[in-house]
């Protein structure tokens, strides 16, 4: 074969071998790019809406100092309970319960709210707080510790 | 652990029918399983909610008690609120309608941005837990050094014969070899004569002739020239090997 010939195929592919693993590495390092980009983008997205879940918090939390008065506002905001305490601030102070247990009684309702937490090592979830409403008002609790 | 909405987790209405619920179930649960034999633990944890999910809702008894659950929660921000103290019995105070009703979309509009908070921190999480695609391996490194070496190969060929013709002649070109380490002489005789070489084992001898007992050799000495000297035969053994 002509000496042109062979030294332009071996050429070719030694050429053909390079770039594609240039390509490789481009690729590569675009693809990590991306994904950096991506993750500093969800990051800064969470940043976001934890401020606007915080300045959401404080308004609710001044409205309720507006209406039931500071020290109802202050305990809500530390999660702490009372009795007496109004079923939505039970919400607001600890949040939705996992299970609620509903009994209609002649003339009142009584609920149960019942909160859990998922043991780290074992997985399965396990009550730690109780709270007995009655007619949409906390009447006992019981903190499972 | 706080409440855990499992329709949102299976991606379906709530009131879905049995067959959405496990439509929905395939659906999510193939997008964190989808490809990997590696789950990490975003995807385990997705995982185990989807799991305790269908394990809810696709048990009546179970479902009904959890919908149940459901449904006070979202009476609770609307119903109207009662009086209220921390300090044990109710010193009653009076909360006007309108301040409910705005408590309740406070309490509502709180509990949208937590959602949201949760689905941007699930955002984030998920793009941690991406891995990059590994193009650039070692393998195709490898690869690709053995095209070109095999085209090298089929391109200069003569570049990859090995001269061993040359070798041989160096290794074998002699005649005798030394069977232990001995001494050459300058006469064909052991008495009064000079000595004027040791030899290791192994050396090779072409032999120029030979006497009785000793075989006539030359070999190269320090300085490069031409010496010949004598060896006594028994010092010596014919090579096996053919001699070019």
């Amino acid at each position: 074969m002509n000496i042109l010939v062979t030294d332009t195929i071996l050429y070719g592919i030694i050429g053909a071998c390079f770039a594609y693993l240039l390509l490789m590495y481009i690729m590569q390092k675009a693809k990590a790019a991306g994904l950096e980009k991506r993750v500093k983008k969800a990051r800064a997205a969470y940043e976001e809406a934890k401020q606007l879940q915080g300045k959401e918090k404080d308004k609710l939390i001044d409205h309720i100092s507006m209406v039931y008065g500071v020290e109802q506002a202050h305990y809500v905001s530390m999660g702490k309970l009372w009795a007496g305490m109004p079923m939505n601030l039970l919400l607001v102070a600890r949040g939705k319960a996992s299970n609620i247990k509903q009994s209609v009684g002649v003339d009142s309702v009584t609920q149960t709210w019942i909160y859990t937490e998922t043991d780290k090592n074992t997985g399965s979830n396990r009550k730690i707080l109780e709270v007995v409403l009655v007619d949409n008002e906390v009447n006992n609790w019981n903190t499972i510790s | 652990m706080s409440f855990k909405n499992y329709y949102e987790i299976l991606g379906i209405e709530s009131g879905a029918s049995t067959e959405q619920i496990r439509e929905g179930y395939r659906n999510v649960s193939a997008r964190h399983k989808s490809g990997t034999n590696h789950i990490d633990e975003f995807h385990q944890e997705r995982l185990k909610d989807i799991n305790e999910a269908i394990e809810v809702l696709s048990n009546p008894e179970k479902k009904r008690e959890y919908d149940k659950t459901l449904n006070i929660l979202d009476t609770v921000i609307t119903s109207p609120p009662n009086h209220v103290s921390p300090s044990q019995k109710p010193a009653s105070i009076n909360v006007d309608q309108s301040d409910a009703e705005r408590i309740n979309e406070l309490i509502k509009k709180h509990f949208e941005k937590e959602k949201a908070l949760r689905e941007k921190y699930e955002l984030l999480l998920y793009s941690q837990s991406a891995k990059p695609v590994r193009h650039f391996t070692s393998v195709k490194v490898i690869l690709c050094a053995v095209i070109i070496g095999v085209a090298f190969y089929f391109h200069s060929p003569h570049r990859f014969v090995f001269d061993f013709a040359d070798t041989k002649k160096e290794n074998f070109t002699y005649e005798y070899y030394t069977k232990d380490t001995t001494l050459i002489y300058a006469k064909p005789e052991l008495k009064k004569t000079k000595v004027l070489k040791g030899v290791s084992k192994g050396t090779g001898f072409n032999v120029i002739s030979e006497t009785t007992y000793f075989f006539k050799i030359a070999y190269l000495n320090e300085e490069g020239r031409n010496i010949e000297g004598f060896i006594k035969k028994e010092e010596l053994e014919k090579s096996t090997e053919i001699p070019f």
